[in-house]
């Protein structure tokens, strides 16, 4: 393929990028994709490997660039010695987050830990949960119903209406498994005779358990909730996922490893890769790995791209290459810190000294993500078994608290149920369970602070270790809660003067919660001590928050001083909005920049606000709406 | 990208292979040969090149067995397709070798002094496992913490040194390192048959099978011998 | 349109020389014994089994006679024999005294049996069960013996399926282009012909030919139809296609038995419809196994029968400078498959296929997990060993030995795009200036273990006048954990029991060896990983199928059937084919 002869050029492999490159392959455009990681692996052996060995099952640990060595122990090299780097879950601790020479942003100058992370690697985030919510109506018009009181709030240029077929096409391309019945809350609407293309993944007895906790309430514990009526009961609802029901496009449906987050052994699970495949079994599209864009070139009156500028690095060596690249259209799907980042370093030899697209300034701004409010307990040794550690990471969750009146005065919040006990607790601090219990039960200690009183270094062992272990462990059960960010311009992604091992600036995140979003958890936090009560659990939420824990903050609720934290849910929002006007918005709804017309910055970094549902679903069918758009015009 | 196919493992190696090691078994008429020394390069220590007999490895089983408080007979089955029993053993030997420890030689022999005696279920009683711990405990900190590691070897795949066990705070939130053995050791962990779950990452289930409790058995049907009169008859019509 | 594919006149000559066939091994059966170096113990156990084996043969005569009016039987009968014809290659058992007995474990023992010996044993037929022990001299592990075991089994197997449909010559003097019993079509169906566009019920005699090929069936109605998908030549989960060193795609196909075919149909399960409908909301896929009939029992339903054979094959496409003699192969129609812009007809081609591979999986009712047999051409790739030390062959079908690590990285997958374009013809596309883009280069990631190799030269031995010494036993994957075996097996028409329920934590019961692959049907699988490296039962345990089940009538009761088993499968994936 000639130079000369591209149709569309598109930064990262990551869901956005796949799904346009494979819209646009089946129309037989001529495209060429560059992923700054690794290419496509020929199946996930190694990745897989990586997992087994790695001693911190964090999202990261299967994807390259391998993040520990040989033995699984984790690698504390230099962001500035890595050519494609990335954030980690290991480098977010106390005294890791904000220090530039562990963590690849720099966070140094950041209120409180941006706590998200991603992949750079061909197929981009793999390591999601699998996910497909639909946002609700109402989340795309926070400033016609909430603006009053929360001015920080923009509309969306669009509506659920006009996403409603783009949501069946992206639900069909992934593969997603949900009852229609199932999903029509809050005003969520499907077209008549629509069906998700697989039946819904059958619930776990933790849903079960807590659905049953939540069937009978009184209109005084759910008043503060603020919901335009108190509810008397809260539904748990099965969550749409990408994840197979039944056999789906020559992939298995899910044995539920438990596993969905890093990876899944049996990739029932949809990521990315599975839509690049397709395209590149056409001879019209190129891949180029190990490939980073350094810059966006304009033409000589700045109003179109003519070329990206970008290097190639070799893996086996320190050779790089540095060339351009010429397309009719170019397509940025970098993620929505990496997008930013690559705009604001486009200068054009100071013609554009703001960045490319950055008219408005707005480049960067409106960083959001889902804080996420993690709670756990046990159910007590002598109630009901939950039986965690069985399929997949979730199966329901609670989706009918995420609008109402009280979005005037609060963030929303949706409630994930967790079916991994307490693996995803405090494993920073002690490391994930079931490591952390066993080894308080071998050695006699307490240290995740949960059991019975401190056996003072007496071991348990025999039968009656099992015993323990059985007991206890059948009866852990976590909750998250995903809650909204208001889009505030001081949460920003700028260039920090630390570079990588290209020698190209990092990101810069500055990062903080608006009291609202922090009364957004403060009603999770209230909502946890609803659903314990009334399930009778027993509630270790708070024992572990170690005093150094960066995100830890303390609010007033109901008169008291609570310490909560947070945690990043992986959602990367609103760093390139769209709108309707140009003045107050980088792009339009078909996520082409104001500023340049044949410039597209996909993902989630146009997503103007961030609601409560996981972004996977909206960046698809956005996604598959602007190939649409595209394919018309190449 | 090029990777190596099978990078060696920089601490004490496990076998390396973790398929089938009949082979390497059938070479080894008479068992004569100290498989431990095959796994480490270079200089081989004195314990290591003790041979490895049968009955040592037996005696680690029942130790095992008793201090997990899981049937001999599933750590080792009677058709071992994984030799999972072995690689622990080979582990263990190579860490007391690099160590000059006798720590290991010590449980072993506690344990052939001992008549521990398992119930009908393959699982050894408690008064026999607390007698063993405390005759292990009373040969000093490093057998009674190696026992632990070796505990935590079963249950989780992974070692954790019995240093680092020994300094644990009693009451603190800490985070210990460890190393995970191999794949297979991670996905034959115990704990996980003990919560009658699987190991995350490694299901041998079927689709659905989540959404039913696991089946009111006794716990040893997990981990001890299965027994026909306490498992359920299928429903009629099934 | 369909055609009938045998007419009746063709299986009456069939069963005819089945029986010539069994007429003239029981005359070399009533001959008596001669100077082959056995222990008298072993003699005189190997003189009554032969008798035992004269009585069957009769039994087994008779039934094949009552073949030629019944067409609606699978001619192929299961042989429960084995169990008294010993395998002569095996260890002598623990009690054994005399110094021969104990030296009697060596390589040639095959090759010394009397011709008349060998040849019953090459023709010993299709075991019904497996017959293993772990009994066994030491230093021999259990396992090692009923590896041991298996691995016997299997070549029993392989010998039985492939030995020629039609006479005179048997198994043992087997030339590569006679035709196996298993593609006379009357013993085994395609996966393709059964799972039918739009869900149409399949027909055991009906063969559906695309339209491309039509003529060329006409014109050549024995030749084997291979109606290509992408599966015909990219592996599982599309792992990648397999280059040959003459740059044809290697072919992949999938068969069932006549046992599985009517469980099938019985069941509706040919379509998706079918699967999902009422009938089967509470049906447990339960392919019928094999067995040896207990002598003991005095149930009319138990009797030999072989039960349920799926198999996959590969095929290598021979052509000129190919040595077919070397090959198991056959002349077929190869309907290419569409393009996804179906601009092109899809060709039909004719090919000469040679056997490169092929995985044989038997349900018995010992093993209700299946055992998994695969077997090899001998010079489909090289192990590391032999390429370490240098002892490579002079040419194999997937490694160029002249090629270094370097240029030509092992066990790579091509370069993309990986569909074949029509107007190449199953060739792999070329560089522009037309020189060959990629063969593939492939070496055996885990090597066959010395038992295999050491009964490969036993068979071989004994094969020297066969195409078949050209094929290697790789190995036979079982499950190994027999109290959990023990849960599912079952008398012939027990109920089966729960599946989730009865399996954990691990429904596959041990599979030993824990992997196993076959260079050509799982090139890009091979290694030690859990869940990612090629292990047949790690991997077919994850088989679903359509079967629904209804809500349950209390969504608290844990009991409730039809919560059980959604989406149930037998340890295949043909369920999911259907449409």
């Amino acid at each position: 393929m000639a130079d000369d002869d591209i149709d569309v050029v598109i930064v990262g492999s990551g869901f956005a990028g796949s799904l346009i490159a494979n819209e646009l392959a089946q129309q037989g455009k001529k495209i060429v994709i560059l992923e700054a990681g690794d290419g496509l692996p020929s199946n996930i052996n190694r990745y897989l490997e990586r997992f087994y060995k790695a001693e911190d099952k964090v999202p990261e640990s299967p994807y390259p660039p391998p993040m520990s060595d040989n033995d699984g122990h984790f690698d504390t090299s230099d962001p500035k010695t890595v050519r494609a780097g990335r954030p980690t879950l290991r480098t977010l601790g106390p005294g890791k987050w904000n220090d530039p020479k562990q963590s690849y942003l720099d966070q140094s100058e950041a209120k409180r830990p941006f706590a998200s992370t991603y992949n750079r690697v061909a197929g981009g985030t793999s390591h999601w949960l699998g996910t497909c919510l639909r946002f609700v109506p109402s989340d795309f018009k926070m400033k016609t119903l909430y603006g009053k009181s929360v001015p920080e709030f923009v509309d969306w240029p669009i509506g659920y209406d006009d996403l409603v077929d783009w949501y069946g096409k992206a639900e069909a391309e992934l593969g997603v498994s949900a009852n229609v019945a199932d999903q029509k809350y809050l005003n969520i609407n499907f077209p008549s005779d629509y069906n998700y293309p697989m039946p819904a993944i059958p619930e776990s007895p933790t849903d079960r358990a807590i659905a049953d906790a939540l069937a009978n309430l009184t209109t005084a514990q759910t008043a503060f909730l603020g919901m335009a009526t108190a509810p008397t009961s809260v539904r748990v609802r099965g969550l749409p996922a990408a994840r197979n029901s039944q056999p789906y496009r020559n992939r298995r449906a899910c044995a539920g490893n438990t596993n969905c987050i890093p990876i899944c052994p049996t990739q029932a699970k949809y990521d990315p890769t599975i839509s690049l495949h397709e395209p590149l079994n056409h001879k019209n599209v190129r891949m180029m790995r190990h490939t980073v864009a350094r810059e966006i070139i304009l033409d000589a009156d700045l109003r179109n791209v003519s070329e990206i500028k970008y290097t190639r690095y070799s893996v086996t060596s320190n050779e790089t290459v540095t060339n351009t690249i010429k397309a009719k259209i170019f397509i940025i799907a970098a993620n929505a810190i990496e997008t930013p980042r690559l705009l604001l370093m486009s200068r054009n030899d100071e013609r554009t000294p703001e960045g490319v697209a950055n008219f408005t300034g707005m480049v960067g701004k409106y960083l959001m993500d889902h804080p996420y409010y993690l709670a756990w307990g046990h159910m007590p040794l002598n109630g009901k078994q939950l039986w965690p550690y069985r399929g997949p990471l979730i199966t329901s969750g609670i989706g009918d608290l995420c609008d109402g009146p009280f979005r005037s005065q609060r963030g929303a919040f949706r409630v994930d149920i967790g079916n991994e006990g307490w693996n995803f607790v405090a494993a920073g601090i002690v490391g994930s369970d079931p490591h952390a219990t066993t080894i308080d039960f071998v050695n006699g200690v307490n240290r995740s602070l949960s059991k019975q009183p401190s056996r003072n270094g007496v071991g348990l062992f025999g039968p009656a270790l099992t015993k323990a272990l059985n007991d206890n462990i059948t009866r852990q059960f976590r909750i998250g809660f995903l809650v909204e960010q208001t889009p505030d311009a001081g949460n920003r992604v700028t260039l920090s003067h630390h570079v990588d091992g290209l020698g190209l600036r990092r990101p810069k995140i500055a990062y903080d919660l608006s009291s609202y979003t922090r009364l957004g958890i403060a009603a999770a936090y209230k909502m946890k001590n609803l659903i314990f009560q009334k399930m009778g659990a027993i509630d270790y939420t708070d024992l572990v928050v170690a005093d150094r824990d960066p995100t830890r903050f303390e609010q007033q609720i109901d008169g008291k001083p609570v310490t909560l934290n947070y945690g990043g849910a992986g959602h990367i929002m609103g760093t390139h909005r769209m709108g309707f006007d140009r003045n107050d918005s980088v792009v339009d709804s078909f996520q082409r920049s104001h500023d340049h017309d044949n410039l597209y910055l996909v993902g989630s970094g146009t997503f103007p606000t961030g609601a409560t549902a996981n972004p996977t679903l909206t960046i698809a069918a956005l996604a598959l709406r602007t190939a649409d758009r595209i394919g018309k015009r190449v | 990208m090029i990777e190596p196919k099978h990078h060696k493992p920089a601490s004490p190696a496990s076998t390396g292979k973790d398929g089938t090691t009949f082979t390497r078994r059938s070479v080894l008429a008479g068992a004569a040969a100290a498989t431990a020394s095959a796994t480490i390069g270079g200089d081989v220590p004195a314990f290591a090149q003790a041979p490895v007999a049968a009955a040592d490895l037996s005696t680690f089983v029942t130790l095992s067995s008793a201090l997990t408080g899981i049937a001999a007979g599933k750590l080792k089955p009677f058709a071992d397709s994984l030799d999972l029993s072995r690689d622990f053993f080979d582990w263990i030997g190579d860490w007391s070798a690099k160590r000059q420890s006798a720590a290991f030689a010590a449980l072993l022999q506690v344990t052939k002094s001992m008549a521990l005696q398992p119930g009908a279920d393959g699982i050894i009683k408690q008064p026999d496992v607390d007698r063993l711990v405390n005759a292990i405990e009373q040969r000093g900190d490093e057998p009674k913490y190696l026992a632990r590691s070796i505990v935590l070897m079963w249950y989780l795949g992974s070692w954790y040194e019995p240093e680092a066990l020994k300094k644990l705070p009693a009451k603190a939130p800490s985070f210990i390192g460890h190393t995970v053995i191999s794949p297979k050791a991670y996905t034959q962990g115990w704990v996980w048959h003990v919560a009658q779950a699987h190991p995350m990452g490694y299901s041998d289930l079927q689709f659905g099978y989540w959404t039913r409790e696991p089946p009111p058995l006794p716990l040893s049907d997990f981990i001890g011998k299965r027994d026909a009169k306490t498992r359920p008859k299928p429903p009629k019509g099934g | 349109m369909r055609t009938i594919r045998y007419s009746t006149k063709r299986l009456g000559t069939v069963v005819l020389g089945l029986s010539f066939y069994a007429l003239s091994i029981v005359q070399c059966v009533s001959q008596t014994s001669d100077s082959v170096l056995v222990p008298r113990a072993a003699l005189e156990s190997l003189e009554s089994a032969i008798q035992g084996v004269a009585e069957a043969m009769k039994t087994i005569m008779a039934a094949v006679q009552d073949q030629a009016t019944d067409t609606s039987r699978a001619p192929v009968k299961c042989n429960p024999l084995h169990e008294v014809m010993p395998d002569p290659t095996a260890p002598p058992s623990p009690d054994a005294t005399s110094a021969d007995a104990k030296n009697a474990f060596d390589s040639s023992k095959l090759a010394q049996l009397s011709p008349d010996r060998k040849h019953l044993l090459l023709t010993s037929g299709l075991p019904c069960a497996e017959i293993v022990t772990p009994k066994g001299p030491k230093p021999l592990t259990a396992i090692e013996n009923l590896q041991r075991g298996f691995d016997f089994y299997s070549w029993l197997t392989f010998l039985a399926l492939n030995t020629p449909a039609k006479g005179p010559t048997g198994i043992e003097n087997a030339s590569g282009g006679e035709q196996a019993v298993w593609e006379n079509g009357q013993t085994f169906k395609p996966l393709l012909d059964v799972m039918l566009p739009g869900g149409a019920k399949p027909f055991w005699e009906k063969q559906v030919i695309p339209p491309a090929c039509q003529a060329l069936h006409v014109a050549h109605p024995d030749r084997m139809v291979v109606k290509m998908i992408e599966e015909s030549y990219n592996q599982p989960f599309k792992t990648g296609p397999l280059i040959d060193q003459h740059n044809n795609y290697a072919i992949f196909d999938i068969l069932m038995n006549k046992a599985m075919f009517e469980y099938i149909v019985k069941h509706d399960l040919f379509s998706q419809q079918g699967q999902k409908g009422a009938a089967n909301s509470a049906l447990r896929i339960d392919f019928p196994p094999g067995q040896n009939k207990d002598p003991k029992s005095t149930d009319p339903n138990n009797k030999d029968d072989v039960g349920s054979i799926m198999i996959k094959v590969s095929w290598k496409i021979l052509e000129g400078e190919d040595n077919k003699s070397k090959f198991h192969h056959i002349d077929a129609l190869m309907a290419m498959p569409a393009t996804p812009d179906e601009q092109f007809d899809p060709p039909c081609l004719e090919k000469t296929l040679g056997l490169v591979g092929i995985h044989i999986v038997h349900k018995t009712i010992g093993r209700p997990q299946w055992i998994w047999t695969s077997f090899e051409h001998a010079d489909n790739v090289p192990e590391l060993s032999e390429i370490d030390n240098h002892t490579l062959k002079s040419s194999y079908n997937f490694y160029d030995r002249s090629c270094d690590a370097a240029t030509c990285p092992p066990n790579e997958t091509p370069p993309r795009p990986w569909d074949p374009e029509p107007q190449n013809q199953l060739k792999f596309r070329l560089r522009d200036n037309g020189k060959v883009l990629f063969n593939s280069q492939i070496v055996r990631e885990l090597p066959l273990t010395p038992a295999t190799k050491a009964i490969n030269e036993q068979f071989h031995a004994v094969l020297s006048n066969s195409v078949w010494k050209n094929y290697i036993l790789i190995g036979t994957q079982w499950p190994s954990a027999s109290p959990c075996t023990g849960d599912q097996a079952q008398a012939a028409n027990a109920p089966f029991p729960f599946t989730d329920f009865d399996k954990q934590p691990d429904m596959n019961c041990a599979p030993a060896p824990t992997f196993l692959a076959n260079s050509t049907l799982e090139t890009f699988s091979q290694g030690t990983i859990p869940q990612a490296s090629s292990s047949c039962m790690a991997c077919h345990g994850n088989a679903t199928s359509y079967l629904q089940r209804p809500a349950a009538k209390d969504a608290r009761d844990q009991n409730d059937l039809h919560r059980t088993a959604m989406g149930q499968s037998d340890f295949t994936f043909m369920l999911e084919k259907a449409r």
